[in-house]
């Protein structure tokens, strides 16, 4: 039960995107398609669970027995860089037009503070290692969510006629600030 | 201190080797020749080629040792640069620019019904066959311009499109949307082409269109080189092959409806004209005028890519064309 | 009363027509018989200028199966194979003009008197194709074809469409008040063709009297049947899904899921075919609207020039719409100098306070012509996408579903026009499935 809560908390009610605000780069980058957004989620599912593996890992057996807490943030994005490398990798091999429709986009989840951000916060919430990799999945899981129906809305009303000023990205982020609207629905779910 | 170096130190070393032992077990094979390739063709997507897109042809152009050069929009340099990248030569096609086969204005045509429905030509077409009454002449509403990739065709003032000539790169989509069959591709250095194509008679024409072509056929008869063939049921058509450009059929047809591409002439402002409106700098699809208002205003020759436009606009007659 | 998801309720309309019965149109000097009447592969002339030719002769051979002849309306000579623009597509079309000679003499030995239910199958669709029988509704698409689906499809429904939800017309509804046998008997033919003991013949309830009549008339194999005023409840998809509850699939056919279906003026065009040897010549047209002096339900010979038409009927009033079908599905025309073809329910001439000529805005997605779609479509898509030359997407999103009834455009507050849209994407598609 309690990790229902822990899923549902981070993916629905704290979504990463439309609630914390991170992680906005590839959340309008690539939600353009279903498609290149689907592929997008899994990519980021498989970093941000590995990373806060990984992190916690390396924050409870290396940097606090030897007092190195102030390297957290480095060593951090060293992992999730080289992850996020054997991703690239991975995509390339598999899926050469997933690939291609990505683009700049693969490499920026190295800086895609959601991604840091769980890894961080799964440390300061004082998570156990099985809760904070929990939370991470949950995390990407909504990060997906909030990629895929705003992906969905975007091929939809790409269609329309929109006002010059606001074609592109002035829609598109007038859209999320509604889709946050609504997933604000979700406070008080989880007490 | 020694610490913190050696602790992400490890932390990289591991990294690097998973990565390493990655990179070899993952490994894609990929010529970095297409990339070069790539980088050398228009991007346009436009599909001329016959494939996909643009990286769909540098991969196999790349990958294919007998592939052949499809892409009609590589210029001269492009061409060069890869021959060079791939080691062979590769010979372009005759460069081909579009023209539009219509001389019918609205303000010189009949219409059969009134439109209303979307600003497209084909739809327009499934119409009763369209509402001009000319079945093959020019429906005037900018399909053509929608779907040319590289914004080379313009509707002008009077309802006829009109291409420009130093951005055509003969790629046919243009060709392909018009739904009457009007825009002909035709070598950039065959000089002439018929602005009709309509197939009435001249006695069926005449209540239709005040400028097409009459099919008197004194066309055929002045050209030295039977380059031109005409019947009372099909319009003038020269033959590209043939042609040698002397202009001969330019001079003898009596509606002026034989046309010849225009050597790209820019345009001067005659200051003494010019009231300073901005009119002209405002239409430059080219942005190569500038001025201040109520001063003369300047034309960039440099930019000055020859359409037109604004002579057309110049409310004081201000603007000439001049060989320059 | 049964009914189906979705529609509209235009204004009838009906009043004008429906209470009048059908008048003989009198015999033209000069017909213009059009070679392509039907769906299918056009016919081939097999007369030529100067030939005399007699009522009900064969005019044209068909070429191939989906195919049918087209046949001398009088007695008369061919004056010329001349063109003349086609009602449905606005091009110059082959046609076969006659100059009548006033004796309206029946070709050798017609008509015949044979007993449709002592012929074999074959016979019978043997009389049916060289009648040049077309579905009268106004698809007119080959009857001899629809009534051969190919062995694998068991059919077990048949139902007479009796409906006529197009507001304005009423040639239906006259023909069944007044002829009640020809559309009886010839249900029935159709009947032992298709293999089957029960019929349906469905009639909308504004229709109340034709309803009693039917009723009345009907042998017990033959159910008559009151449906919901719906606009369109006489599409075929529609008619089977109100009467059998089953549903025709995405991109299939009536016969996929047993059913056939025929125009009550089909029926009653079978018997002729089969009972009397006649050709299809003549139709019942109603000739309505407001911008019409007389509005009259007209019996009138396939060829006939609109003018003369127009002249029976008191001619124009004000005018500022011609249409050849029903306001919803019908064809506007951009002249008055064509004929009455095969398809020709009715004659329309609507003036200008009678249409909504407007200029359309962008799509507001307010789901009106959602709810209206009888198909279950998403017209709004449908018509962003034909602004957009889409059609692949088109086709992904159910385009060629589309039974292009206007519904969507009807309710659309924007005025867009979509099935002016959907008939775009659909040239685009088949322009580019050509190409491959």
């Amino acid at each position: 039960m309690y990790y229902i809560l822990l899923i549902v908390g981070a993916a629905l009610v704290n979504n990463f995107v439309l609630a914390r605000f991170l992680g906005i780069c590839p959340f309008m980058g690539v939600s353009k398609s279903i498609d290149t957004a689907v592929g997008m989620s899994m990519a980021v599912i498989f970093v941000m669970t590995l990373a806060s593996f990984v992190t916690w890992l390396i924050n409870f057996y290396l940097l606090v027995p030897f007092d190195l807490q102030y390297l957290q943030t480095i060593a951090f994005i060293l992992v999730i860089a080289a992850l996020v490398q054997l991703v690239e990798m991975i995509i390339q091999r598999v899926s050469p037009p997933l690939y291609q429709a990505l683009g700049i986009y693969l490499p920026l989840i190295t800086t895609n503070c959601a991604v840091l951000g769980v890894a961080i916060l799964n440390i300061q919430l004082g998570y156990n290692l099985l809760d904070a990799c929990i939370f991470a999945a949950g995390a990407a899981l909504g990060f997906g969510l909030a990629l895929v129906i705003f992906a969905g809305m975007r091929e939809d009303f790409e269609l329309n006629t929109i006002p010059e000023a606001f074609r592109g990205t002035p829609i598109a982020l007038v859209t999320a600030g509604i889709l946050s609207l609504a997933f604000m629905g979700f406070s008080g779910l989880v007490k | 201190m020694i610490s913190s170096i050696l602790l992400l130190g490890g932390i990289g070393f591991l990294a690097a080797l998973v990565l390493g032992i990655s990179a070899v077990t993952f490994a894609v094979k990929m010529d970095p020749r297409e990339q070069e390739v790539l980088d050398q063709l228009p991007g346009a997507n436009c599909g001329a080629c016959g494939y996909a897109g643009c990286a769909a042809f540098a991969h196999e152009i790349t990958v294919n040792p007998e592939a052949e050069m499809a892409c009609p929009a590589v210029n001269e340099k492009a061409l060069e640069a890869i021959s060079a990248v791939l080691g062979r030569s590769l010979g372009g096609s005759a460069p081909l620019i579009a023209c539009i086969r219509c001389k019918g204005a609205p303000a010189e045509t009949t219409n059969r019904y009134g439109y209303i429905g979307p600003k497209d030509c084909r739809a327009a077409q499934i119409v009763a066959g369209g509402p001009k009454g000319c079945q093959y002449g020019c429906l005037g509403l900018g399909t053509c311009e929608e779907v040319c990739p590289f914004e080379a065709i313009i509707m002008g003032e009077d309802g006829l499109p009109r291409v420009i000539e130093s951005l055509c790169t003969g790629c046919g989509k243009c060709v392909s949307a018009c739904p009457r069959g009007i825009i002909q591709l035709i070598p950039r250095t065959g000089n002439y082409w018929v602005g009709c194509v309509s197939k009435d008679t001249a006695k069926e024409m005449k209540p239709l269109c005040k400028v097409g072509c009459i099919k008197c056929g004194i066309c055929g008869d002045v050209c030295p080189f039977d380059a031109i063939t005409v019947s009372k049921t099909a319009s003038a058509e020269i033959d590209q092959d043939k042609c040698q450009r002397c202009g001969l059929c330019v001079s003898a047809c009596p509606t002026g409806v034989i046309s010849a591409l225009s050597v790209p002439r820019k345009v001067h402002i005659i200051a003494e004209k010019c009231k300073g409106c901005s009119i002209c700098e405002q239409v430059c699809p080219a942005e190569a005028i500038s001025g201040k208002v109520k001063e003369p205003y300047l034309v960039n020759e440099g930019k000055c890519i020859g359409c037109g436009l604004c002579i057309e606009k110049c409310p004081s007659d201000a603007i000439e064309r001049i060989i320059s | 009363m049964k009914t189906f998801k979705g529609g509209i309720h235009p204004p009838e309309e009906k009043q004008l027509v429906k209470d009048n019965p059908i008048v003989d149109f009198p015999l033209s000097s000069r017909y213009h018989v059009l070679v392509q009447q039907h769906l299918g592969a056009p016919a081939k002339p097999v007369v030529k200028a100067g030939d005399e030719v007699k009522k009900g002769q064969v005019l044209s051979e068909p070429l191939g199966f989906v195919s049918v002849p087209v046949h001398a309306p009088t007695s008369g000579r061919v004056r010329e194979i001349g063109r003349i623009v086609h009602p449905v597509t606005g091009l110059l079309a082959p046609c076969i003009v006659i100059d009548a000679d006033g004796r309206d003499e029946w070709a050798h030995g017609l008509p015949l008197e044979r007993d449709p239910f002592a012929m074999s199958r074959e016979e019978l669709m043997d009389a049916i194709k060289a009648a040049g029988v077309v579905g009268m509704g106004g698809a007119t698409f080959p009857t001899h074809v629809k009534l051969s689906p190919p062995k694998d499809k068991t059919i077990d429904t048949f139902i007479v469409n009796g409906a006529e939800c197009e507001p304005y017309l009423s040639s239906d509804h006259r023909l069944m008040l007044e002829q009640p046998e020809r559309v009886l008997k010839g249900t029935g033919v159709i009947m032992k063709v298709l293999g089957l003991n029960r019929a349906t013949i469905a009639i909308e309830a504004n229709k109340p009297d034709a309803l009693r009549l039917m009723r009345e008339k009907a042998p017990a194999e033959i159910q008559v049947e009151a449906l919901k005023v719906k606009y369109p409840q006489g599409a075929e998809k529609q008619l089977i899904n109100a009467l059998t509850g089953r549903e025709v699939p995405s991109g299939g056919l009536p016969m996929d899921v047993g059913a056939v279906v025929q125009n009550a003026g089909t029926c009653a065009a079978v018997w002729d075919a089969c009972a009397r040897g006649i050709p299809l010549i003549e139709r019942i047209t109603s000739v309505t609207g407001r911008g019409i002096m007389q509005p009259k339900n007209i019996r009138v010979r396939v060829g006939t020039p609109l003018r003369e038409v127009i002249d029976f009927c008191g001619g124009l009033n004000s005018v500022a719409k011609i249409i050849f079908g029903g306001p919803m599905m019908g064809i506007a025309q951009f002249t008055q100098d064509i004929a009455i073809m095969k398809g020709t329910s009715g004659v329309l001439v609507l003036r200008e306070e009678d249409t909504n000529i407007t200029a359309y805005s962008a799509c507001i997605s307010c789901g009106r012509c959602v709810e209206a779609c009888p198909m279950g479509l998403i017209p709004s898509v449908l018509s962003k996408l034909g602004e957009k030359g889409m059609h692949q997407k088109a086709v992904e999103n159910n385009l060629l579903d589309c039974v292009e009834c206007g519904s969507c455009t009807y309710v659309c507050p924007a005025n867009r026009p979509i099935v002016h849209f959907v008939k775009h994407l659909k040239a685009l598609s088949r322009a580019a499935g050509a190409k491959k």
